[in-house]
């Protein structure tokens, strides 16, 4: 098991100038270690489907290389965008899985046989060429710029600590310090989009 | 590739009391070859979603076996299933995949991926103990007894021809003979379920 703040402390360093999205609570690190927020987009954690948005853009700007950092609860609830992510066989997609095991967001409920589901299996069996599955630090870390160099769709599936969220929702901190529309436009903007 | 015509004179041999649910439009051929209607269910083709409805009704009726030929498209819809199948193993619960790898009903769209997805292993990575890959009429035949006899959750994974439709929806002749839930009242009764 590593710490979600770990894996995105690691990935700062090979970020290069990818343009990035985090799903779920694991995600809210990265707020604090993103040296250019320009290049993060916020989906507001549609769960499942902020991935298919997210291939959408890796479609769109294949020039851009483009890194999403999914949970496991939310790429269930949308587990065949897998099929159409290797369909399109985008090379400048980097699919990241934080796996918790629990949708930690609401409570730390279990994920339906979350011990025993193999995601980089699955991805491969939709057509991943190319599947990582880590569950140590140190090898993360060591594999990190290959991974970032690897010729698209990656997928790489990481098992971290949960960071169980119990306060009522309305209690909580505000994580995100944009909305959507403004990642959007800041984003628009850095890639000159008009 | 295998006729499905083919698959449900197979699987009619070994059905014995089985409760049974098929899907899409390859499904239609069991209307033909059933012999225990009353023990078929007919849940409207929701696509990936008559997967879960099945996968319930297994749950609710440990002792009845439950079977359930599934197609590619339509899970692809809710593929997530599989891991809360996996998590709940149903030890009454065999899931048939037929794969035309297309959208057959509405004229034949590929499915994305559709020839290079193996469902089989993506079942596999959800938890299913036992996996099936079947394109070959005869090793299905063969294998068909010790599927029907295998503790579930069992997927058997079998490529079929499409055979695809291309008439206007309302143009196409109605296939099922009964309403939804007419199919749920017989088996009611059939089960002796007041």
């Amino acid at each position: 098991m590593i710490e979600a703040i770990k894996v995105f402390e690691i990935f700062q360093k090979h970020r290069g100038n990818s343009i990035v999205h985090v799903q779920g609570t694991s995600g809210y690190h990265w707020n604090g270690i993103t040296k250019n927020p320009n290049r993060d987009i916020n989906f507001d954690d549609a769960m499942g489907q902020s991935t298919s948005a997210i291939f959408g853009l890796a479609l769109g700007l294949e020039n851009e290389k483009i890194v999403h950092f999914d949970t496991e609860g939310a790429l269930l609830m949308n587990l065949g965008v897998l099929a159409s992510i290797a369909g399109k066989q985008p090379k400048n997609f980097i699919h990241f899985l934080l796996d918790n095991e629990c949708y930690a967001t609401t409570g730390g409920q279990p994920v339906p046989n979350a011990e025993y589901i193999d995601y980089a299996q699955m991805a491969a069996a939709a057509g991943y060429p190319v599947t990582y599955n880590f569950t140590d630090l140190e090898k993360l870390t060591t594999s990190m710029e290959k991974i970032m160099n690897t010729k698209g769709p990656v997928f790489v599936a990481i098992k971290i600590n949960p960071e169980i969220e119990n306060l009522p929702m309305g209690l909580r901190e505000n994580h995100h310090t944009r909305t959507i529309i403004q990642t959007i436009n800041d984003l628009r903007k850095e890639l000159n989009i008009k | 590739m295998i006729e499905a015509k083919k698959v449900f004179e197979a699987f009619q041999k070994h059905r014995d009391n089985a409760i049974v649910a098929v899907q899409g439009t390859s499904g239609h051929h069991w209307n033909g070859i059933t012999t225990s209607p009353n023990r078929d269910i007919f849940l409207g083709g929701a696509m990936g979603h008559s997967t879960s409805a099945v996968f319930g009704l297994a749950l609710g009726l440990k002792d009845e076996k439950v079977v359930h030929f599934d197609t590619e498209g339509a899970l692809l819809m809710n593929l997530g299933v599989l891991a809360s199948i996996a998590g709940k193993r149903p030890k009454n619960f065999v899931h048939f995949l037929l794969d035309n790898g297309c959208y057959a009903t509405t004229g034949g769209q590929p499915v994305p991926n559709g020839e290079n997805i193996n469902y089989s292993q993506m079942a596999a990575a959800a938890g299913y103990k036992s996996t099936y890959n079947f394109t070959d009429l005869e090793e299905l035949t063969t294998s068909m007894e010790k599927i029907m006899n295998t503790e579930g959750p069992v997927f058997v994974a079998i490529k079929i021809n499409p055979e695809i439709q291309n008439l206007p929806m309302g143009l196409r002749e109605k296939r099922n003979t009964r309403s939804r839930a007419q199919t749920i009242n017989d088996l009611r009764k059939e089960l002796n379920i007041k």
